[in-house]
């Protein structure tokens, strides 16, 4: 069953002088399994609505379920966090514990899981984020560096084996290597577990290389939420809304431009490549 | 968490806000003594009227000034009925059972209630319309005098505005914290005291660390511009007096008068 967002709005500090309409009237829905990118101009509402989806923020009007758990309801919110694992932007301030072990075993334990099967889980979570478990689980988490510290957080939200995993800027403040690992790690865990992704990313390639789905999103509206393809044929909207189009596209407009017959509706990078291999060759 | 405005600051552009903060926290502790001044009940009507005319002049809703009050509402209560019941009078109003309320202690009652809400609303206004750092900076230039006698008014006031600066952002932090470890199943709800107290860790660790993180790229920030302390330091906003400044000191200034002249004709 899927993450259901129906007609939802939210203002924060409403009634003040500092009141901000984040979201109007958003409806939207996550499927199971799916990879649902967020893509809109800073602002726009992409990190409150994201936690809306988990039922840390609640809607001023509208309803969130989540497998059919109505959000507003206190036992639903507890119940639904096991089964939407949320990373925030630089989720390695978030870490607390003495040891990787005990950060990663946080979320598994306070979902009650055995104990037997919290070393399981550690170790399979640390394993798939690339920290070799042997080497990882005694140290302090306060002494790895910046990409380390970033996949042991990561980590700590995979152990807890959500169906729904939410990702705000997952990749923000990494190099372009860290940035293909983090990449690597989403599919790999996809394809282990099947779990639905919903990732907000400001980089276009990353968003055209994973999602199935997009979800543009316009000064707390909803703008779009339809197939990569849609979403990448219509430049000039996304541009107007200060977004950009990922550089397989780009260039294959350009190529366009200049009188070569690329087909619509590329934005991959291997589809590009494989194109321009076959059309020169 | 994030609801919590710090020094209730009602941005604005009113001449009000223009004041120079020096002349605002001068005029505020000569209002408190005018306050104190006066002795008749009706001559409350004075600071009232004063305090009615800057709120209009600030273009403060009146909800904002009656809000600081808020925090007292059980202090005044108490500080009426304590004078209602506890004054000796002559003319007696009612009898409850044994206690009787007379004329005398219904107007100290009412007289002492009066004097806290117009301190407390008068003095709110200086915080509604004068925003943390210019306040820190106003007191700093106040208190300048003394540092000749090695009162650091430099470093106080350094230390005000950083705190003032960091205040709101530890609390985005805190409660950003505190929403991951939410997601990742933490409870902070439920349990006894200890267990309560011990559920903070996950959030007061990360806090500890980001803060003492800020605080040292903060003061690696400050030495590589060449901070080092107040001596020969100026400012971007000089401080300066204008007519506007005079102008709300004479008004106060006649107000004070007024009050002094009316009871010694009493
Ligand atoms: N805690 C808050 N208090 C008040 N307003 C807020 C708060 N958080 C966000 N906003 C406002 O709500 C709007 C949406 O914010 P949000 O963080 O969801 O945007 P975003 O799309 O995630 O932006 P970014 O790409 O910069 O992360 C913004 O206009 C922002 O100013
Ligand atoms: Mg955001």
């Amino acid at each position: 069953m899927p993450i259901i967002l129906e007609n939802i709005s939210y203002t924060y500090m409403p009634k003040s002088h500092m009141e901000q309409v984040a979201l109007s009237n958003i409806s939207l829905t996550v499927n199971e399994g799916e990879f649902l990118g967020i893509i809109g101009h800073t602002g726009s509402g992409k990190s409150t609505l994201l936690q809306h989806m988990n039922g840390l923020m609640q809607p001023s009007s509208g309803r969130v379920t989540v497998d059919g758990l109505d959000l507003s309801l206190r036992k639903a919110r507890i119940e639904a966090r096991s089964r939407v694992g949320l990373v925030f932007q630089y989720p390695e301030y978030q870490l607390f514990e003495e040891t990787v072990y005990k950060d990663v075993a946080f979320g598994p334990r306070n979902l009650g899981v055995a104990e037997s099967e919290i070393q399981e889980r550690v170790e399979e979570a640390l394993t798939l984020v690339g920290l070799a478990p042997e080497l990882f689980v005694e140290k302090s988490p306060f002494d790895l560096s910046g990409g380390e510290k970033r996949r042991a957080a990561l980590a700590g939200i995979f152990a807890m084996r959500p169906s729904y995993l939410l990702l705000d800027e997952p990749m923000a403040g990494l190099d372009p290597s860290g940035r293909r690992a983090v990449i690597a790690l989403l599919q790999t865990l996809r394809a282990k577990t099947g779990c639905a992704i919903v990732m907000i990313s400001h980089f276009m390639d990353d968003i055209a290389k994973c999602a199935d789905r997009i979800a543009v999103l316009r000064k707390g509206t909803l703008e779009m939420a339809d197939t990569p393809e849609r979403v990448f044929s219509n430049p000039e909207a996304l541009l107007k809304m200060g977004l950009d189009l990922p550089q397989a596209a780009k260039l294959s407009l350009e190529l366009q431009k200049r009188g070569m017959p690329v087909p619509n509706g590329i934005y991959k990078e291997e589809d590009i490549k494989r194109y321009l291999v076959e059309a020169l060759s | 968490m994030t609801n919590i405005t710090l020094g209730q600051y009602f941005p604005g552009n009113s001449s009000i806000h223009r004041l120079d903060p020096r002349t605002k926290i001068l005029l505020m502790l000569l209002y408190i003594v005018l306050v104190f001044l006066v002795r008749d009940l009706w001559l409350f009507l004075l600071p009232l009227a004063f305090v009615g005319f800057v709120t209009l002049l600030a273009q403060i809703p009146l909800l904002y000034v009656l809000r600081s009050l808020k925090p007292l509402q059980f202090l005044l209560i108490f500080m009426f009925i304590i004078n209602l019941f506890l004054t000796a009078g002559e003319t007696v109003l009612i009898t409850i059972w044994r206690i009787r309320i007379t004329k005398e202690a219904l107007e100290q009652a009412v007289f002492i209630s009066s004097r806290l809400v117009l301190l407390v609303g008068g003095t709110s206004l200086m915080t509604l319309t004068t925003s943390p750092i210019s306040l820190t900076a106003g007191l700093e230039l106040l208190l300048k005098p003394f540092s000749k006698l090695g009162f650091p008014s430099h470093e106080l006031a350094m230390m005000m505005t950083i705190a003032l600066r960091f205040i709101p952002t530890l609390m985005e932090e805190a409660d950003k914290i505190k929403k991951a470890q939410l997601a990742r199943g933490a409870d902070f709800e439920s349990g006894n005291l200890i267990a309560r107290a011990k559920s903070m860790i996950p959030i007061l660790v990360p806090l500890f660390v980001s803060a003492f993180r800020r605080a040292d790229e903060l003061a690696m920030a400050m030495e590589s511009r060449c901070y080092h302390g107040g001596e020969g330091r100026t400012r971007m906003n000089v401080l300066r007096f204008k007519p506007a400044d005079a102008a709300a000191a004479a008004l106060l200034c006649s107000l004070g008068l007024a009050i002094v002249l009316l009871q010694a004709g009493h």
